[in-house]
């Protein structure tokens, strides 16, 4: 009865352990052995997608930089294979000026974005200045503005010949500065960071356990002491992972430069890149533009991946709890009102002043500074003329389209890729983990290059579509997408959909019935980000141009570099005020997704 | 009759190794229908992977299981989850928060009956067993509403719903306070009983494992190290491990220094007998696995607190010995001793109504059928 004993008579013989499967096949076995066949087939056809979003275009851009032909064009006729482009990058003096600007406007915009981002998130975290919640909206407002229009902006402000800040700066105290220039790229694009940069810290701050910091006071510390030895400290992984992130972006940005380094002869290695293949004079030198594309991926992945390693080897500090409680706030004194101007101020700058030159010069029939006879001109025909200009309309339709559908395969991507990362327990993930972070480390102006050399090279028939820009920005908005996503089904118990397997559901139906609905909240809310990223996102649309797929951002350029001031702001002040009305909806779901 | 569940030669270890360190080396067992089957060890043993290769969660590495007539794993063979006829409650409940508590409850029915079912039928079935939960009046209620005790109802009755061949629980009970933990023990038992369903428990509460079970395996480091019931292994356990594990246990060493047979209580010579020398002097013991004892090994004795007998007299027995009252814990319905036999501390547990002084002197008596006796 107790049959501790299997019966002898019906025993097996042990079936022989199956032979090692070769390398190649290893991953795969694993995967296969692990896992219900539903699970394996969606790991690998995200890996499949993965392969051919990523390093299809890697692999031309690469390949590319090492060819060279009368043509200029990939894998045309009569193609040597040899360093010839790099030889010529290598020994060309300005390709050592192009990488100096580069850095110097990284690292100085990451200066001006990391003092005050950390003063911001310092002051509203662990200090008593006054309405912290209006300061916390008005602090990360301007990231509805993208960088294409901000800086569109700060050149009608500060440029040499009538911006206005100038104009009021040269009556007043004689001097005048100049936004084509390094120094007005680093202000631009600092002042650009700031908000992103700031949320990256609050984040972390909030997490901190304000105990230690208590102890610290109660140990006889003062406020500036306890910031000096205990706080920064401690924040230091956090704000050194905040700061490589941001390094990164102003590496890879391409709006800056092109607006105010352009005019101004600053190059960047993301404007050499657009310059060699969008030639003021001649045919396009793929080769060259490759190889400085190739530079610039490695200036943007190495950083990464070091930081990456860095902190898988040392380890998180155990600072981080779930329940931070918020240490006693530091009293700013008779400063506090003071302070509190101070960071209105800011707002002004970095907010109010950009908008209002834009919505005036919208009003003008031609930009001329602001004066009397300028205010005797404000009228709407601009705004006229604009909305009713079908180029426009299609402009809309595009970006519309393009975003809508961009936001939902990303989405839909990432939601299956991270799954299978959070939920396989496989050791073949780590090969999806690093293709789902490889395009954050892809600056979008080589995307847009290596996207360009794919689709010359291959025969399928989206070049000049809409339908490359959405493949362009899905690889690209990819590695958010994941992040939110895993982010999402990391705090998702197993158990809810192990119930669903043990309740008789197969895989396909536990995703509709059981995954799904739980992760609805976190979805929309990266499909409404991923939505205002490719509105505002430039390159890819204005590399992959065409008469025909011509969206916003693309046509706002174009406007502006043919001289029409005034349809150009008109359009910037339409794509601010939708992109704004995104964030407050981000805002609106992500409140929700956390009851 | 074929068993309900056969486990033979199990083997699993985990590609990742990383959450789950547990492996399983060659597991065999087999639960009779309608059994209330317990694996019962300590965190990392392998118990829960056990559960999970059953349910199909994992797939192992080698090996053999059979769910009644059919065949869920061997070799290349593997029934995946939705297809195999179980039903399991979770650690942490798992009940689906998007979906209200009928919800949660017909969801396997939908899944898993071949025809749609009618709308009625349906109703019927998730209603009554709820009943049987007690839960017919949090029908239409969100499941996060629920309080701890009414979600592992929940978990249960969504379990259940489908009258499984086989239901798994996972540690069920261990998400709960005390008081709700005797509870459901209780109701456990009493549903798994009405309803005869044949059960697979995974927990490292011996409490649990004893009360509620027909058959425990005491699982370590991936092996099955006793398989037996309750009382067997209560009171004979073949390990120290086991011992030790079932409940609080003191240990003394000695060597044995003659074997002999000694006459069962209705006078037929059954039990051996051995005689041990200790540090506090010769110690009887009547063990039947003291047969594989021999003169001169060296071994250690198992004594259970509650078997401990404490005398303010000398009752003129064996395995009597003089000793000293360190410590007198009242707890309620015992009295927890420490006394000192020389150099040796016991545990010794014994009725509310004993009371005996701090450094009072004690005769401790060690009966010789409540040793057990392991070589070392």
């Amino acid at each position: 009865m107790t049959a501790v004993e299997a019966p002898p008579a019906e025993r097996v013989p042990e079936p022989a352990p199956p032979p090692r499967p070769p390398w190649y096949l290893r991953g795969l076995d694993t995967l296969m052995a692990r896992r219900l066949q539903g699970r394996t087939v969606l790991a690998i056809v995200a890996v499949v997608i993965l392969l051919y979003l990523v390093l299809a275009p890697l692999f031309l851009l690469g390949s590319t930089s090492f060819q060279t032909n009368n043509d200029n064009l990939p894998f045309a006729k009569g193609t040597k294979w040899n360093f010839a482009n790099y030889r010529a990058v290598f020994t060309h003096g300005s390709t050592y000026t192009i990488l100096g600007n580069t850095l110097v406007f990284a690292l100085g915009s990451l200066a001006v974005a990391g003092v005050i981002a950390l003063a911001f998130a310092w002051l509203l975290e662990r200090s008593n200045i006054p309405c912290r919640s209006v300061l916390f909206v008005l602090v990360i407002a301007p990231s509805g503005m993208p960088l294409l229009i901000s800086s569109i902006a700060w050149s009608l402000l500060l440029n040499p010949t009538n911006g206005v800040v100038n104009q009021v700066l040269d009556t007043v105290l004689g001097v005048k500065f100049n936004a084509y220039s390094l120094p007005g790229m680093i202000f631009v694009m600092g002042i650009g960071m700031v908000p992103l940069t700031f949320l990256l810290i609050v984040g972390s701050l909030r997490a901190m356990n304000g105990s230690l910091e208590d102890a610290a006071t109660t140990s006889g510390a003062s406020g500036v002491t306890t910031l000096r030895k205990v706080t920064l400290p401690l924040l230091t992984p956090a704000l050194l992972a905040a700061f490589v992130y941001q390094f990164v972006t102003a590496v890879k940005d391409f709006d800056v430069p092109l607006i105010l380094g352009l005019p101004g002869h600053v190059n960047t290695l993301s404007l050499e890149i657009y310059n060699n293949t969008n030639p003021p004079v001649g045919v396009p030198s793929y080769g060259r533009a490759s190889t400085y594309g190739f530079f610039l991926f490695l200036l943007a992945l190495v950083p990464l991946v070091v930081y990456n390693r860095a902190i898988g080897s040392r380890g998180r500090y155990a600072t981080l709890s779930g329940r931070a409680r918020r240490p006693v706030r530091v009293n700013l004194g008779r400063w506090r009102w003071a302070i509190f101007a101070g960071c209105i101020g800011y707002v002004c700058i970095a907010l109010l002043l950009p908008l209002f030159i834009l919505v005036w010069t919208s009003l003008q029939p031609f930009y001329s500074g602001i004066n009397v006879a300028a205010w005797n001109r404000l009228n709407t025909a601009g705004w006229n003329n604009t909305f009713n200009d079908p180029n426009v309309i299609h402009a809309m339709k595009n970006t519309l389209i393009v975003g809508a559908v961009t936001a939902a395969v990303t989405m839909v991507l990432s939601a299956f890729i991270s799954w299978v990362i959070v939920r396989a327990r496989s050791r073949s993930v780590w090969l999806l983990d690093m293709l789902a972070f490889i395009p954050h480390a892809i600056p979008s102006i080589v995307l847009g290059l290596s996207l360009l050399l794919v689709y010359l090279v291959l025969p399928v028939p989206i070049y000049g579509t809409i339908w490359i820009i959405v493949i362009g920005q899905a690889t690209l908005f990819t590695s958010l997408g994941t992040r939110l996503m895993s982010a999402a089904f990391a705090q998702m118990q197993v158990g809810l959909e192990e119930a669903a397997a043990t309740s008789g559901a197969p895989l396909r139906r536990t995703w509709f019935r059981v995954i799904a609905p739980l992760i609805r909240a976190p979805f929309a809310n990266g499909y409404l980000l991923v939505f205002m990223a490719s509105m505002q996102n430039l390159t890819i649309p204005l590399l992959l141009a065409s008469p025909t797929n011509t969206v916003m951002s693309a046509m706002i350029y174009q406007k502006w570099n043919y001289g029409l001031t005034t349809e150009a702001t008109v359009m910037c002040v339409t794509l601010t005020a939708i992109t704004i009305t995104l964030a407050v909806l981000v805002r609106g779901v992500g409140g929700k997704a956390d009851v | 009759m074929v068993a309900a569940i056969e486990v033979r030669s199990l083997h699993h270890r985990y590609a990742g190794a990383g959450d789950h360190p547990a492996a399983i080396n060659d597991v065999s067992f087999v639960v009779e229908e309608n059994q209330f089957f317990t694996l019962l060890g300590p965190s990392g043993c392998g118990k829960t992977t056990t559960l999970r290769c059953i349910a199909g969660l994992e797939r192992p590495t080698s090996g053999e299981i059979r769910l009644g007539d059919v065949v869920v794993v061997s070799g290349r063979h593997f029934v995946p989850t939705h297809k195999r006829d179980i039903g399991m409650v979770f650690q942490d409940y798992a009940v689906w928060p998007h979906m209200t508590v009928f919800e949660n409850v017909a969801f396997p029915l939908r899944m898993t009956s071949r025809r749609r079912m009618r709308a009625s039928e349906l109703r019927g079935k998730v209603m009554s067993t709820l009943e049987l939960m007690g839960m017919e009046r949090f029908e239409k209620r969100r499941a996060t509403q629920l309080s701890g005790g009414q979600q592992q109802r929940l978990s249960l009755a969504r379990a259940l719903v489908r009258e499984p061949q086989v239901l798994l629980l996972d540690e069920p009970l261990s998400s709960l306070d005390a008081r709700l933990r005797s509870r459901m023990r209780a109701e456990l038992r009493r549903i798994q009983r009405q309803l005869g369903v044949t059960t697979v428990f995974v927990t490292h509460d011996q409490v649990e494992a004893l009360s509620l079970s027909n058959m425990i395996a005491v699982m370590n480091d991936g092996d099955i190290v006793q398989l037996g019931r309750p009382r067997d292994l209560y009171f004979r356990p073949q390990t120290q491990f086991v011992g030790n594990l079932v409940g609080a246990a003191n240990l003394v060493h000695g060597r044995v220094i003659s074997v002999d047979e000694a006459d069962d209580e209705d006078g037929t010579p059954v039990v051996r007998a051995a005689t041990l020398e200790t540090t506090f002097g010769t110690l009887r013991v009547t063990d039947p696995s003291a047969e594989q004892m021999r003169v001169g090994a060296e071994c250690s004795v198992l004594v259970r607190p509650e078997s401990v007998i404490l005398h303010s007299e000398s009752p003129e027995r064996e395995n009597v010995f003089i000793g000293r009252v360190e410590l007198a814990l009242f707890v309620g319905e015992a009295v927890d001793h420490e006394v000192s036999i020389g150099e040796l501390m016991l545990n010794a547990r014994a009725a509310s109504v004993t009371r005996f002084r701090r450094e009072e002197k004690v005769f401790v008596e060690l009966p010789a059928s409540s040793c057990v006796v392991f070589a070392e």
